[in-house]
């Protein structure tokens, strides 16, 4: 069979084939990565506010001074996410190849990746080690000065800091890997298939 | 040049067959083929007013309906569903049929890997290598090596059992 000539024979649904045209908002992953990483950004924003009412309300200077340091990486992370959406086209490409739309978004997505691993291995074990101190001082009632000073108070801390870092981290990883995981993957599938 | 939402409709018309054969030979089912149609219509319609007519229109779209589809994130379940069935049914629109040899060789395209069955679309739209690759992001020469694999897959895939 001449399968140009196959191909070029009208098909049933040809001429009445498309869907209404509805100039609505786009299902693409580009798009919703978009709106994920503005709500990202949303409570980066609000995370951080409420980090600086901590960091200027409480009046114990070692965890003010943990806060600031969770406050300053929240603001650093809340800028990084910025900035990736600013790289991030709207649309598809009109012009540019397959080949390079298709690295493009798959950079994307690997970029949120590695910016939320990079926040999480710098802010998960100081919020681990700021919440341990917190919830300490506000279950006791203790000064923290006092409750430091007790013993076996500092292993409690580190222990919390070891448990609960890698365990943000898979979690973080786990998320991205149910969202995005499958989708990264064809993407890197098909550029194999391309440079093949 | 016309930028009105008219004109582009008039446009995306007289093409439609583009956005409706890739739409067909990416979509898991009848459901996803609307999705990706309606989306490349969309992001068309979003890159409209920098259509400058350099490129003709039928080149233009297929870029754009290729980029769309490739980078496409499926949902979940369907691609389950679709991992259950050799080659999911996408047919709709009431009760027409393609003949059994464009189902045949429909079924083979859908068999072959989702970055060659856009060479072959273009291939088979008329486009030649070096317009290919330009679509595709490939050297002339790459793509002259990929359709002869491509069309070897192909003739094994219409081979009668």
């Amino acid at each position: 069979m001449d399968l140009k000539q196959l191909w070029d024979q009208p098909e049933p649904t040809d001429n009445t084939g498309l869907p209404p045209f509805e100039a609505g908002r786009s299902a693409h992953p580009l798009a919703a990565l978009r709106r994920t990483l503005w709500i990202n950004i949303a409570y980066g924003v609000a995370v951080s506010l409420v980090f600086l009412v901590l960091v200027v309300t409480l009046r114990v200077v070692a965890l003010s001074a943990l806060f600031a340091v969770v406050l300053a990486f929240c603001i650093w992370a809340t800028w990084d996410t910025w900035r990736l959406v600013r790289s991030l086209g709207p649309e598809v490409s009109a012009t540019g190849p397959v080949l390079e739309e298709l690295r493009r978004h798959h950079a994307a997505f690997l970029s949120w990746m590695r910016t939320q691993q990079r926040v999480g291995r710098y802010i998960y074990p100081i919020s681990a080690a700021g919440g341990a101190l917190w919830g300490a001082a506000q279950g006791s009632g203790a000064p923290l000065v006092e409750l430091v000073q007790r013993p076996g108070f500092v292993v409690v801390v580190v222990l919390c800091i070891a448990l609960m870092t890698p365990l943000c981290i898979w979690g973080a990883r786990w998320m991205f890997k149910v969202a995005f995981g499958t989708h990264v993957d064809a993407l890197a599938e098909r550029i194999a298939q391309l440079e093949g | 040049m016309d930028r009105s939402e008219a004109s582009f409709l008039e446009h995306v018309h007289a093409h439609r067959r583009i956005i409706h054969r890739l739409a067909g030979l990416y979509a898991l089912d009848a459901d996803e083929r609307k999705d990706l149609e309606q989306e490349t219509m969309l992001q068309a319609w979003k890159s409209w007013p920098q259509f400058r007519g350099d490129a003709k229109f039928s080149t233009w779209l297929y870029r754009i309906a290729l980029n769309t589809m490739l980078t496409w994130k499926r949902r979940p379940a369907i691609v389950q569903r679709a991992a259950s069935e050799r080659t999911p049914d996408v047919a709709d629109h009431g009760h027409q049929r393609r003949t059994d040899e464009q189902e045949r060789l429909h079924a083979a395209m859908r068999r072959l890997p989702e970055a060659d069955r856009a060479l072959l679309a273009l291939h088979l739209d008329g486009f030649d290598h070096a317009e290919a690759g330009e679509v595709l992001g490939l050297t002339a020469n790459h793509v002259g090596v990929k359709m002869h694999r491509i069309k070897a897959r192909l003739a094994e895939l219409l081979k009668p059992e």
